[in-house]
């Protein structure tokens, strides 16, 4: 019978360096975005100004120390999966999905409290208003909105390496899953650092 | 001289033995984190203070580019990683600054 050789190739390095090419894509796809914001927020300076003091900065300072700690968690899951602690890895992934899930609820109630008030784009109350304040609550919506999608992107991606990690399919010699993740969760860190001194505290 | 230690008291040593060694293992992101969660107490805290308008908007913004520095370098591990990738980064966020600037000079001269 003939002995069949099966050949796996695997570049952990290429991996890594096309994770850091997609987060270039969208470093610049959110600059752009920071780039609309800051030329609307010179033309309707005082409609800006007004509209900020409608969000609640303790709200987003605490969903800003959640996000930093699971980027801790997060880190923490790096060091031990190379340190080959399995369930030490597993923990540290699932509270960086939960402190993910708080994150994501706090900014429901936010959102909700902005669609109470009639502060959502295409509503009767907001049309009422300058069109600082429209411009305003339209970027805001749809900046953390995106920023909220990544963030769900990002749950599923530490979901599949959980899985993974309990699969043994991702250990302390193949971690590039897990890093690639990690690094991905980190740009969704270094988008709510430049968002939340937008949008909360400059006004 | 082997001084015999309490059970109880040896089960509390070998607790913060492991304590310790947990922390000197991910430090790291443990002190990363107290620093990027401090640097955003501090501009919170500016907001409450009375400082000229645009010196506040300028210092916030500078905390929150070092803070993505301190990100960058350490949690995502540019320090350690080739050369090319901290080069690659570093015109990337150059490229982005150049573009504001840029925007905002033609936008004032409007």
């Amino acid at each position: 019978m003939e002995d069949t050789l099966t050949l796996t190739h695997r570049d952990d390095s290429a991996s890594r360096i096309g994770m850091w090419l997609f987060i270039f894509t969208e470093l610049f796809l959110f600059a752009g975005l920071f780039l609309v914001f800051t030329v609307y927020r010179t033309k309707y300076h005082e409609g800006f100004h007004l509209a900020a003091r409608e969000l609640n900065v303790t709200i987003g300072t605490i969903n800003s120390i959640i996000l930093l700690l699971s980027g801790m968690t997060m880190g923490i899951s790096y060091v031990a999966i190379k340190k080959g602690k399995v369930k030490f890895t597993v923990w540290m992934l699932t509270l960086t999905i939960l402190l993910g899930i708080i994150f994501l609820v706090n900014k429901y109630f936010e959102w909700r409290i902005k669609f109470e008030h009639g502060l959502y784009p295409g509503s009767l109350e907001l049309i009422g208003l300058s069109h600082g304040d429209v411009m305003f609550f339209g970027l805001y919506f749809f900046m953390t909105g995106l920023h909220a999608l990544h963030l769900i992107a990002g749950l599923i991606l530490i979901s599949i390496v959980i899985v993974a990690v309990i699969h043994k399919r991702v250990h302390q010699t193949k971690y590039a899953l897990l890093e690639n993740t990690s690094l991905y969760w980190h740009l969704v860190d270094l988008v709510w650092i430049f968002l939340f001194p937008l949008f909360y505290l400059i006004n | 001289m082997d001084i015999p230690v309490p059970f109880i008291l040896s089960n509390k040593l070998i607790i913060m033995d492991r304590i310790i060694k947990l922390l000197a293992d991910y430090k790291l992101y443990l002190f990363t984190f107290i620093a990027l969660s401090l640097l955003t107490l501090v501009s919170v805290g500016l907001t409450q203070i009375e400082v000229a308008s645009k010196i506040a908007i300028g210092i916030i913004l500078f905390i929150a580019a070092i803070q993505a520095l301190i990100l960058l370098v350490f949690n995502m591990h540019l320090k350690y990683q080739d050369k090319i990738l901290a080069i690659f980064a570093g015109v990337i966020f150059s490229l982005i600054i150049f573009l504001i600037i840029i925007t905002m000079l033609d936008f004032g001269n409007r």
